[in-house]
């Protein structure tokens, strides 16, 4: 437990990183296409791909926040039943919810996988005057997400060793439903 | 099937299984269960087609644009110049909470932090002005909601997107409701205080050179709101242009008040990104489930049995507004929208409504939704903020607002041009 434990908070540092690094992208493309509209507006020129590379860079920056989105219970779930449910009804849900986006999420990413590999084999290119390696984005896209089923294996784990403890608080502060306090105190 | 699809969707959303997975396993689920073809296999490229759709970019544009005004300490000297402008009204700072609600939703995407950050700043005020508290705490809650209808609203991108419905349209159809709904709030804290003078509590009288003072509280917000939505209406800028003109200006802005650093740009970063993959999980999955559903047929199979009710085309959107109303009173409002508009809107366009008037109409009802228990998050955030004294005095205090909220859907009805006069100006 104790390893998991520090595990998880390895990859809740480099997850932060991760988000910065997404968060940096996208100010970086809100230039870039801030630059597009001004010089089009004045010159009439258009400056190519920079609404393609601004969609390349928002589509990785999803995935590589996937992982800190999980870690810090961002995820939305409809509480009007679990409120009412004793707390090892409310660990199960939370571990079992837990289960069921991991593995959406691995199954969006085993088929991305394929879609790399297509991408890679047949050496794709975007139908667009960039003609952009698609393998090239869609390799850190998929590395996003894997590294978002990696962090959700983990927290599984924790939760079933909670379980087998009866350790309710620590699921629930894991991947239980945030009170609203939490919720406020993130996003203000 | 419709049936089965249903039943699948109540069970996993009542176990509390997170959006996201819930729409998901429903695609995986139904498509195993009712599809010789292998229609799941497609969920690879319609992630990667739809995470990097250029007109999706505008939903992390404009949350990180909100989190930059809130970090950058804007919002609370815009409430500040609120107060002197709008103070001297019967209810005084009630009519503040409803325009810096109004003025911060405008920039902002999250309603949870328009209502927090609001909230924050004006409760203090409840008791220093002796206000009625419980409509006090109404005003903050509802006004709010006022984000998901104003532009650039994020909604509005997500339901532009799900139905093929041009979202500088539906920003031009959201104005004047927008308006007069906030017009109605303020009209109901009017009445109210008329009514029963002590809720009012010490009105806020102000000087001109008062109300002139606080205007570079005011100016930054309200310019920012004009570069983004006068560059959509002025046709410069898509909305993902204009969202990401807006992120800049913020950004030139808050170097400006010398607030720009490192650390703050970090959480803002930090907020941006964590709502963004939490939502855009949710549609990705949203957009596979619908693939399904249209795949399956189960789309047209709730058509088919709408029209086969036999009701007029008003009697049929009655029951629309009334399934929305009952819906959000237990769902979150985002997960309502991707649900149940790919569904509803083809049923609602076959009969005659105009897919843009029907996208105000619904934002109108999600906002409803935000306020309705006993799943109604705004109630909570405000009580959340309050720290102490019951639930029930925001529940209360809300119903008022509750109303307007229904009376805006009659105007809506009866005057559909309220919502498609200024698009069909400029289109």
């Amino acid at each position: 437990m104790a390893f998991l434990e520090r595990l998880l908070k390895g990859i809740d540092g480099f997850s932060l990183r991760l988000v910065w690094l997404s968060g940096t992208l996208l100010i970086l493309a809100a230039f870039m296409v801030t630059i597009d509209v001004i010089v089009r507006k004045l010159f009439g020129v258009t400056m190519a791909g920079s609404d393609e590379i601004t969609g390349y860079a928002f589509g990785i920056s999803i995935m590589l926040s996937l992982s800190y989105a999980i870690i810090h219970r961002s995820n939305i779930r409809i509480d009007a039943a679990y409120q009412h449910m004793p707390k090892i009804v409310r660990a199960i849900l939370d571990i079992f919810g837990m289960i069921l986006l991991v593995t959406f999420i691995g199954f969006v990413a085993y088929r991305g996988w394929f879609l790399l590999l297509d991408s890679y084999e047949y050496g794709s290119r975007a139908i667009t005057p960039l003609r952009t390696p698609l393998a090239i984005p869609q390799t850190i896209w998929f590395f996003g997400m894997a590294f978002a089923v990696f962090t959700g294996a983990v927290l599984i784990l924790i939760g079933l060793g909670g379980l087998l403890k009866g350790d309710w608080k620590l699921i629930n502060e894991r991947m239980g439903i945030p009170t609203v306090d939490e919720q406020i105190e993130d996003e203000t | 099937m419709l049936a089965h699809a249903l039943l699948m969707l109540l069970g996993l959303i009542v176990l509390s299984v997170p959006i996201a997975a819930s729409l998901g396993w429903l695609g995986l689920l139904m498509s195993y269960f009712h599809s010789i073809m292998p229609l799941h296999l497609a969920i690879g490229d319609i992630a990667w087609q739809n995470s990097t759709e250029f007109l999706l970019v505008a939903i992390p544009m404009f949350i990180l644009l909100g989190e930059l005004l809130l970090r950058s300490g804007i919002t609370e000297r815009m409430y500040n110049g609120m107060v002197q402008w709008l103070g001297w009204l019967p209810g005084g700072l009630m009519h503040s909470n409803i325009g810096a609600c109004a003025l911060f939703a405008a920039t902002s995407g999250s309603s949870v932090a328009t209502a927090a950050t609001i909230g924050t700043v004006a409760l203090p005020e409840v008791e220093k002005r002796g206000y009625n508290e419980r409509l006090f705490l109404g005003t903050i809650a509802a006004g709010g909601t006022l984000g998901i209808l104003i532009p650039p609203s994020i909604n509005l991108i997500i339901y532009g997107l799900l139905t093929d419905t041009s979202v500088p349209e539906l920003y031009l159809a959201g104005f004047i409701p927008g308006m007069v709904l906030a017009g109605l709030f303020m009209l109901t804290v009017i009445v109210a205080c008329i009514y029963r003078r002590e809720w009012g509590g010490r009105a806020n009288h102000s000087s001109w050179q008062d109300k002139i003072d606080s205007l570079p509280g005011l100016l930054p917000p309200l310019g920012i709101f004009a570069v983004v939505v006068g560059s959509i209406y002025a046709g410069i800028a898509t909305p993902t242009e204009a969202a990401a003109l807006g992120v800049i200006a913020a950004i030139g802005l808050a170097a400006w008040n010398r607030s720009l650093t490192i650390p703050m740009l970090k959480r803002a970063i930090e907020g941006t990104m964590r709502t963004t993959a939490m939502i855009m999980l949710i549609i990705l999955a949203a957009i596979f489930l619908n693939f399904i559903l249209g795949a399956l047929g189960v789309t047209q199979a709730l058509a088919e049995f709408i029209t086969s009710l036999g009701l007029t085309p008003m009697q049929t959107m009655l029951l629309i507004i009334g399934f929305y109303i009952v819906l959000g009173c237990f769902m979150e409002t985002l997960s309502m929208l991707l649900t149940t508009a790919p569904l509803i809107t083809p049923i609602v366009i076959a009969l005659g409504f105009d897919p843009v008037w029907f996208g105000i109409l619904l934002m109108v009802l999600l906002e409803t939704a935000l306020i309705t228990p006993p799943i109604g998050i705004n109630l909570y955030v405000v009580q959340g903020i309050r720290k102490s004294g019951s639930l029930n005095d925001i529940m209360v205090g809300i119903l008022p607002f509750v109303f307007a909220m229904f009376a805006m859907i009659g105007l809506l009805l009866v005057f559909p041009n309220m919502a498609l006069w200024l698009p069909n100006l400029f289109y």
